[in-house]
């Protein structure tokens, strides 16, 4: 693997960390919604991220 | 009583996510992992990787299948390759049916069905693709993806603010660094798509070929629509063939365009300046990948025919002709098919120290007659030495 390869691995690794974080502030945004609009909008922006941590879109 | 309610709603708001999270997995899942058989000639040479070539892209999903059919007699050598663009059905499907049917009798043709396998694991959002297509045949439905013009992103990401084309420094959009027409000749230790570019080009340098073929279909609404784009090298050759189908063969005219030499990327233009080869590019038209097209489905992608995109054509909108008869496949593969044919013709007359004799591939007419699936194989029935997955 070259450096340019190694550096882009990185990146990509970190992306999916970013991912995952934003995942994870969705999901607490989640819990604590008190309205059900506010909750069902939460819900449908969770699911991309769920779709790419799982590598199936 | 009320903090129970809001829970309990949440608890079904996410059940309901989840089973859809499930269901579009599921199908998204089964769309990436579907392989399509190939029953290949009996007259291949042999079936190589394209890692054989560079270990760039060893292990990567672009790590395609290149069928090499040598007659061992000295004449001219050919690339043919679809899949370029996974949303060009005609493509991938005419190479197929070199690679199903060819016997070369001199010189050598190499032939890649999806030369970007990334891209047909993908769909574009936002634009309703069917996930699959297919076509009949007399033993069945010969079922393909249907992808993207570029990979996937789960093979490629992130994606550069800009994209800046190597080694030309060419700024082009970002997402155009996961499209491979846009990444000749390559990088070596690029992103997938530009390594797979990198990959190919040696197998054209160490392969000797002298003339590329790459398979394409564009939108009635573009302009490069319906001709053969050349490399200089290849000029001659483009501008007969081109001549020779219009007066003879085609029904629509195909014309010859000169490749711009200042655009970078592009196959027609990288592969000829890097290499010894003559590299063409063909295109005919796809009315599934208009903007004014009605509903985007199997039928769309089979027929060709558009209400929409005809009513446009009548208002002279429209860079190729489009009538009740639409753009079926069959058309498209038939041009093709034949544009290849001819054009190895027109260099056996120009080149005779390259000559390259093929049998076993049929007429325009004859794909038009019979359908493309007349000549596409039963893989269950084939000897299974014979079977590869693209």
């Amino acid at each position: 693997m070259s450096v340019l390869q190694v550096i882009n691995t990185i990146i990509t690794v970190f992306y999916y960390l970013i991912s995952a974080f934003f995942l994870f502030a969705i999901a607490k945004v989640f819990v604590k919604s008190h309205k059900v609009q506010d909750a069902i909008l939460y819900s449908l922006i969770m699911m991309p991220f769920i779709l790419r941590l799982l590598r199936l879109k | 009583m009320k903090k129970m309610n809001m829970k309990a709603i949440k608890a079904l708001i996410l059940a309901i996510v989840f089973c859809a999270v499930g269901i579009a997995g599921y199908l998204f899942h089964e769309h990436r992992t579907y392989k399509e058989a190939v029953v290949v000639s009996p007259y291949v040479t042999e079936v190589k990787k394209l890692s054989d070539y560079s270990d760039v892209v060893k292990g990567t999903v672009n790590d395609c299948n290149v069928y090499i059919f040598d007659s061992g007699v000295e004449g001219g050598t050919m690339l043919l390759y679809g899949g370029t663009h996974a949303e060009e059905p005609a493509c991938n499907t005419a190479a197929l049916l070199f690679t199903e049917n060819l016997k070369v009798t001199q010189g050598k043709v190499i032939v890649i069905d999806r030369i970007n396998t990334s891209g047909s694991t993908s769909t574009r959002m936002g634009e309703a693709y069917p996930r699959f297509y297919s076509i009949e045949t007399p033993w069945g439905e010969k079922t393909f993806r249907f992808g993207d013009r570029a990979a996937n992103p789960l093979d490629s990401w992130p994606d550069p603010e800009v994209y800046i084309h190597y080694p030309s420094g060419q700024s082009l959009a970002y997402v155009d660094i996961r499209n491979i027409n846009r990444n000749w000749p390559g990088k070596k230790d690029g992103l997938l798509t530009e390594r797979t570019a990198y990959a190919a080009m040696e197998l054209i340098r160490q392969e000797g070929v002298d003339m590329t073929l790459d398979f394409h279909e564009a939108e009635l609404e573009y302009a490069v629509e319906n001709t053969i784009v050349a490399h200089e090298k290849a000029n001659e050759i483009a501008a007969m063939t081109s001549m020779l189908l219009t007066s003879q063969v085609f029904d629509v005219a195909i014309g010859m365009e000169f490749s711009p030499t200042e655009l970078h990327g592009l196959s027609h233009r990288e592969i000829g300046d890097y290499s010894d080869a003559a590299s063409m590019l063909v295109e005919v038209a796809e009315p599934l990948l208009d903007r004014i097209r009605g509903i985007t489905d199997e039928e769309l992608l089979l027929s060709g025919k558009d209400r929409f995109v005809m009513k446009a054509g009548e208002h002279g909108l429209l860079y190729a002709p489009i009538d009740e008869n639409g753009w079926p496949i069959e058309k498209r593969i038939a041009r093709h098919v034949e544009t290849a044919t001819t054009i190895m013709e027109v260099n056996n007359m120009l080149h005779p120290d390259r000559t390259i004799l093929i049998e076993g591939i049929p007429s325009y007419e004859e794909i038009m007659a019979n359908g493309p699936g007349a000549y596409y194989h039963d893989p269950s029935t084939a000897d299974p030495a014979y079977v590869y997955y693209d």
